[in-house]
């Protein structure tokens, strides 16, 4: 497999009145071409801002640091043009609300036809074309009605097909979806993802979707990473982790899954979400955890590979603390 | 939001700063009037004719004006004219526009609708225009002056207050003093009163200084403050008429004018920008 | 609803306040403590002369009667006849309403484009350099005293650097020897379509300080408005599509973002040409410009009600009309609003 993207010891640290909120704390993850990468955590665990560091879209009080290569550069030592070049190009996003993703006062076609021309050289009259062969392809009906439609005459499924054209227009190599169904009724959300899957198959992009389901994680990812307050505590292939949770954290959260199969020896998690200014020294779970040992509140447990491609930090499995 | 963040954000803002230290120093400066102007009997309008309209010196700091009084001496005396507006003005239309804007938006209904459609027509008036009116018809003079600007201004406190309270009393705490049976007025005077309190504020600070510009210009079309009493307007009206060889004689009294709406603006400004959420920066 | 029901009835509701407006005014202007009677004979009055005035001017009659004869009147587009000028108030109004309405659409097409790009920078630059410094600008606009702003240009632009004229709406003299085809009234225009640009050139050198000064409010109006309102629409999740999408820097601020922070904005650019048109009182007062403003103030200091009953009804109509244009033009803009 081919590593398409490669996040190393990613820092964003975001300054405000109350102090700097500590985002990411050093995150690592490699997605391969082909595969679609789930990432899963809680609310405000960094999940989103992994994903708006990729395409450099953190607000003006972001402090950023670390590597984030793409097909063998890294993006974080572009020019705000070449950055430009990449977004909507090379690596697309979905995201999770889209009742306010699209323009209000704009007709879909407005909007479709300056993200396609802006990175094709191609006139209005061919974009519009191709705006409606997009569509076709994510299973619109009538598509001269809807691209002359305005947003709010269309339904939240309809509008999040419209996204997904829109981000697939350039056929990108890296689809961020950001938690893509969790805006959508239950009976939509199936459908949004197999058409990202079939979609994936047919022209061959990786994904990087993020979510807090696990439903969604089981279904349709090959990998996945877990992240907890900024850190990712766990890496493995799906199957692996539903089976073999590592940390106590992925453990915690596997618990809750009504499914008896996960659910062996795995207890509930305890506690709260810790505060990202001031974070508990060491590994950012000891204070839920229940296996909390003296190494745990002194020093960051690294990310090590503790069986064949499954990755864990965590000091209960010898994580080498220097690294 | 809490009081300390309030604090540390208001002073973080150095415009905000700046306006409110203006402020301050004007209400030293009106209270110590007579302390600090160098002729307070000329500030009060006794004549000086042997020094009349003289340039700056080191004896009169802005010149004297057409009637030899002392310029700097009346511009101080003119604070408390000018402040005694802004203030009186924006209380007055408070207390009718409080209580209005409290039971239409309250109440509903009827009356909801019988007070904003009122409303409706004091506002169609252009600003200013409805004072100059009322302002004509009174007569002239300070008193009629604060009037006809607080008669034209009570609307704009209506709505805002209305706004608030349909918005207030649909909360559970609202609801759930009700459900216990507590007096409509003390619900009122409990919950949806001191909850309209802040957006409040910001609007009586910015129109403060509306006020008192607006007051400025009844005095300067002769409709507000009557000679020999000391305001800013009434001596740009004056000097108006010796400004291309006196320029002093108009020029400070406007620009205290200036100043003062300047520094209720920017504290208003501020105020708005701290409260309104949506101006806020999103972190995360 | 279609948009003509709509705005049928917007009409009808702007024709009700402007009666509402009407009414208020008359019997506001009817209590003023004066004798219109004996400011209409003049100078010398005789008991006899008033008694034939007060006979004229349907003073003996009920206040009632007076109303409905003077909503009779107003039907027919008569206003009365002006106290001060014995002039048909409607035909005095009607010469100074375009020398009035030119400034004011000068001032404001001045304002806004000043206040548009400059709040738009001012909010893609938040709390930058360029940003303190025009809040700073936005916040004297609104707190300039019109008046006093109105000589301290005089005195800079006439007394001190001879750049432009004191005041009045075009030089006599140069009207004498060019003179000028009036087709609209607004004399900027005609002069420019008839080819009279001496004259368009004399005209435009007058129009520029009251403009300013008069442009000094709804430019800080304007800017603080588009400012707000862009810093709020930037944070909108369809701006952050746009941004990872790619689209560039200026298409994402002044098209997408703009067109959002705009329709808002437009009730204030509104509210502004209301502003104008009160600051023409004192703005026309200062630089003797024979418009609405200055018409009116001579006739409140002479208590001239019918004139100054006129002008209000005017200033009011126009006021309703723009804010019912603004509506409209909202309508226009923002799909979503349902009619």
């Amino acid at each position: 497999m081919k590593e398409l993207l490669s996040i190393e010891n990613l820092y964003v640290n975001f300054r405000t009145l109350w102090g700097l909120v500590k985002v990411l704390n050093g995150v690592n993850l490699k997605i391969y071409e082909g595969e679609v990468f789930g990432l899963v955590g809680e609310t405000g665990c960094g999940k989103s801002v992994t994903a708006m560091s990729i395409l450099r879209l953190l607000p003006s009080n972001a402090e950023i640091s670390g590597k984030i290569i793409f097909k063998g550069k890294d993006l974080l030592k572009k020019s705000e043009e070449e950055m430009r070049k990449i977004r909507g190009k090379e690596i697309s996003i979905i995201f999770q609300d889209p009742m306010t993703s699209l323009n209000p006062l704009f007709k879909i076609k407005e909007q479709m036809i300056d993200i396609i021309t802006t990175h094709n050289k191609i006139d209005t009259e061919e974009a519009y074309k191709k705006a409606k062969e997009l569509l076709r392809e994510v299973g619109l009906p009538d598509v001269d009605r809807i691209l002359n439609s305005y947003p709010h005459e269309l339904s939240g499924g309809m509008r999040q097909r419209v996204m997904i054209a829109m981000a697939l227009s350039s056929n990108p190599s890296l689809l961020i979806a950001d938690e893509p169904t969790t805006a959508l009724d239950v009976t939509i959300q199936k459908q949004i993802l197999d058409l990202i899957l079939n979609l994936k198959e047919e022209l061959g992009f990786s994904v990087l979707l993020i979510t807090h389901d696990l439903g969604v994680v089981a279904e349709s990812c090959d990998r996945v990473g877990v992240m907890y307050a900024g850190n990712i505590v766990e890496i493995a292939d799906t199957e692996e982790l539903f089976e073999n949770p590592l940390h106590p954290y992925t453990q915690g959260l596997l618990s809750v899954i009504p499914d008896p199969r996960y659910k062996k020896h795995l207890k509930p998690l305890r506690g709260q979400v810790p505060s990202l200014i001031s974070p508990p020294r060491g590994c950012r779970f000891n204070p839920r955890c229940e296996f909390v040992r003296d190494s745990c509140k002194l020093k960051k447990p690294a990310l090590v590979e503790y069986k064949e491609s499954h990755f864990v930090a965590c000091h209960l499995y010898g994580g080498n603390p220097d690294d | 939001m809490r009081k300390k963040e309030f604090i540390k954000i208001l002073f973080r803002n150095k415009l905000s700063v700046v306006g409110l230290m203006i402020i301050l120093i004007l209400l030293f400066i009106a209270i110590f009037a007579p302390l600090l102007a160098p002729y307070p009997e000329q500030a009060k309008g006794e004549p000086n004719l042997k020094e009349r309209l003289q340039p700056p010196s080191s004896k009169h700091f802005f010149g004297t004006d057409h009637l030899g009084r002392d310029i700097l001496s009346r511009v101080i005396y003119g604070s408390r004219t000018s402040l005694l507006i802004g203030f009186s003005v924006v209380l007055l239309a408070i207390l009718i526009g409080l209580p209005l804007g409290l039971i239409a938006g309250y109440y509903g209904g009827k009356i909801d609708l019988i007070i904003m459609r009122i409303t409706d027509i004091f506002l169609a008036f252009p600003p200013l225009l409805l004072a100059l009116l009322i302002a004509t018809t009174l007569g002239r003079g300070l008193i009629n002056a604060i009037l006809a600007l607080s008669i034209s201004w009570w609307p704009w406190y209506t709505r805002l207050v209305r706004g608030m309270a349909i918005s207030i009393k649909e909360r559970p705490y609202v609801e759930a003093a009700k459900g216990m049976g507590i007096s409509e007025w003390k619900i009122i005077f409990r919950h949806v009163l001191p909850n309209s309190i802040s957006p409040l504020i910001i609007q009586a600070t910015m129109d403060i200084g509306s006020a008192i510009l607006e007051a400025a210009a009844l005095s300067f079309l002769g409709l507000g403050v009557q000679p020999p009493t000391p305001d800013w307007g009434l001596m740009v009206s004056e000097g108006k008429e010796y400004f291309l060889n006196y320029p002093w004689y108009p020029v400070f009294p406007g620009l205290a004018i200036f100043i003062t709406v300047m520094a209720f603006n920017l504290l208003g400004d501020a105020l708005r920008e701290i409260m309104d959420p949506r101006l806020r920066r999103k972190f995360l | 609803m279609k948009l003509k029901e709509y705005i049928a009835y917007r009409l009808m509701l702007s024709i009700l306040v402007i009666f509402g407006v009407v009414t208020i005014v008359f019997f506001i202007s009817r209590v003023i403590p004066s004798d219109p009677a004996a400011l209409w004979v003049g100078a010398h009055p005789t008991v006899e002369a008033i008694e034939k005035a007060r006979e004229e001017l349907h003073l003996n009659e009920p206040l009632i009667k007076q109303y409905y004869y003077y909503l009779v009147g107003l039907l027919h587009g008569d206003l009365g006849i002006s106290i001060r000028t014995h002039n048909p108030v409607a035909q005095d109004l009607k010469s100074a309403f375009s020398a009035t309405f030119e400034l004011i659409l000068f001032a404001e097409f001045i304002a806004i484009l000043i206040g548009i790009p400059l709040g738009v920078y001012s909010a893609v630059k938040k709390d930058s350099w360029l940003d303190n410094l025009s809040r700073v600008l936005a916040i004297s606009g609104v707190s300039l005293p019109t008046f006093w702003f109105g000589i301290v240009l005089q005195l800079i632009f006439f007394k001190y650097l001879h750049l432009l004229p004191l005041a009045g709406r075009v030089d006599t003299i140069t009207m004498l020897e060019h003179p000028l085809k009036v087709i609209t009234g607004f004399y900027l225009f005609d002069s420019l379509v008839t080819g009279n640009f001496v004259v368009f050139v004399d005209v435009l050198k007058h129009m520029i300080l009251p403009a300013i000064t008069l442009a000094m409010y709804p430019i800080g109006l304007i800017t603080r408005q588009v400012r707000s309102m862009m810093i709020e629409v930037l944070q909108e999740n369809y701006i952050r599509t746009a941004w990872a999408y790619g689209l560039p820097k200026k298409r994402i601020y002044f098209k997408y973002a703009l067109k959002n922070a705009i329709a808002p904005a437009l009730i204030t650019i509104g509210l502004s040409f209301a502003y104008t048109l009160i600051g023409a009182f004192l703005v026309e007062l200062i630089f003797n410009w024979p418009g609405l403003g200055r018409y009116a103030a001579y006739s409140i200091l002479s208590m001239d009600y019918p004139a100054v009953l006129g002008v209000t009804i005017v200033a009011a109509t126009a006021y309703v009309f723009i804010n019912l244009i603004v509506d409209l033009i909202q309508v226009c803009l923002d799909p979503r609003i349902q009619l």
